[in-house]
């Protein structure tokens, strides 16, 4: 069994931490052993969880936190830069994260993915490649799609056979269509199609995606 | 078990591949054993997966394959004008298209046409769905019917009095009561139709206008 620690306790670390428990659910249903357990949440505010209704307990803050034993991390922010600070913070002492795959994901053989994500994809179809610390969810990746390290996606999201930088951040509703390469920080605003490569750094919005 | 054979122009191909797949493992883990064996894919195009590996093997093309007239072709092209020559190809061969429809999607039992690809989240609909027809994790209550070798694609909304022959409705794309979509009409990706799309027109945008 693995002890978990989820990283900051706003509306994603909840998240993360109902895929955790929906996860440990279905174990219980088929007998297994439990995976998971999670020992609390690391937030720079202590009354962070009060009224959420969620009973785990908040450990620190991930200001000074220091790794306790053989504990992995749950990076529950869903913004590309607290990601990549907070990923950062915490590697250098030495914590070691881990990747959540919701339970009801459909993901198809030869995928990669890498440390850190938190996935909880509409469907990942095969030959989809994921860097780190990416999060996926309620979206469609199909064949040949790849994220860079840090993205973001959404609910009913579809990429497709395209490219994403690193630290991207797509909306919801949104399509990035076949062949699409999109640069590092770009953002792609909600119900964007984009149909032509977006530039680092770019903020793109609308049908077809239009700089703003 | 039905031994299948993918039909596929481009990387949408391994999408209905992975649907077999999933189709399969749905089955398996429902102790239904499994549905599908399949034998390769043929394809006129020399790399239609890029630079991915191939998951299946290759059996030529369309034209000089090798025919199993015991094995099903099963169609795996989103191009509705592409989708009608290779069925010709095909058919005056001797072959035979597979209608796959996905053992999950919601709807009434209902027959589909022959060679149609379904993979609905939901069916309704009050006429017929033609042969040929692909659709892919969208939603349909169409009054009316939709026509032979027409295309939904992912996280489609169709809600219209009917889709004509070889039309192709992108993802994300919104089709709503009381509008209808003609023949060899494309509705692009993310397009909000308000009025009809008039035979061979291509719309985009919300409100959808015009494009050619």
């Amino acid at each position: 069994m693995q002890d978990l620690i989820i990283v900051c306790a706003g509306g994603f670390g909840l998240e993360a931490a109902a895929f955790i428990e929906k996860s440990l659910f279905y174990a219980a249903q088929k007998g297994e052993e439990a995976p998971f357990r999670i020992l609390g949440f690391l937030d720079d505010n202590p009354d962070a969880l009060e009224g959420t209704g969620v009973d785990y307990p908040v450990l620190g803050s991930i200001s000074d936190w220091q790794p306790i034993g053989n504990e992995r991390y749950v990076l529950g922010a869903a913004s590309p830069s607290t990601k990549e600070k907070l990923s950062a913070m915490l590697k250098a002492r030495g914590c070691r994260f881990e990747t959540i795959i919701a339970p009801w994901c459909i993901i198809l053989p030869e995928t990669s993915f890498g440390e850190g994500c938190i996935i909880s994809a509409y469907r990942i179809c095969s030959g989809v490649k994921l860097g780190d610390f990416v999060n996926v969810a309620g979206s469609m990746l199909c064949p040949g799609a790849e994220i860079g390290d840090f993205s973001t996606t959404t609910g009913f999201t579809v990429v497709e056979n395209a490219r994403i930088g690193k630290r991207v951040f797509i909306g919801s509703h949104a399509v990035v269509t076949d062949g699409v390469v999109v640069g590092d920080d770009a953002q792609i605003s909600a119900g964007t199609i984009v149909r032509e490569d977006v530039r680092s750094g770019a903020t793109v919005f609308g049908c077809p995606a239009r700089e703003i | 078990m039905t031994d299948v054979i993918l039909v596929c122009e481009d990387v949408f191909g391994l999408e209905i591949l992975d649907l077999l797949r999933r189709i399969n493992a749905y089955l398996a883990r429902n102790d239904a054993g499994s549905r599908y064996r399949i034998l390769g894919y043929v394809s006129d195009a020399p790399a239609p997966f890029g630079g991915m590996p191939a998951p299946a093997e290759r059996l030529g093309d369309l034209a000089s394959h090798p025919m199993r007239r015991d094995a099903r072709y099963v169609l795996g092209i989103k191009d509705p004008a592409s989708k009608r020559a290779a069925v010709a190809m095909i058919l005056s061969r001797g072959g035979r298209f597979e209608t796959v429809c996905s053992p999950w999607m919601i709807c009434r039992p209902m027959t589909f046409g022959e060679g149609a690809v379904m993979d609905a989240y939901s069916v309704t609909i009050s006429v017929s769905v033609g042969d040929y027809v692909t659709v892919c994790d969208s939603m349909l209550a169409v009054e009316g019917s939709i026509g032979a070798y027409s295309t939904v694609m992912r996280f489609a909304n169709v809600i219209c009095d009917g889709v004509g022959e070889e039309a192709f409705i992108g993802s994300c794309a919104f089709v709503p009561h009381g509008v209808t979509v003609g023949d060899r009409a494309r509705v692009l990706d993310g397009s909000i139709v308000v009025k009809n799309v008039k035979p061979g027109t291509t719309v985009s945008g919300n409100p959808a206008r015009k494009i050619s």
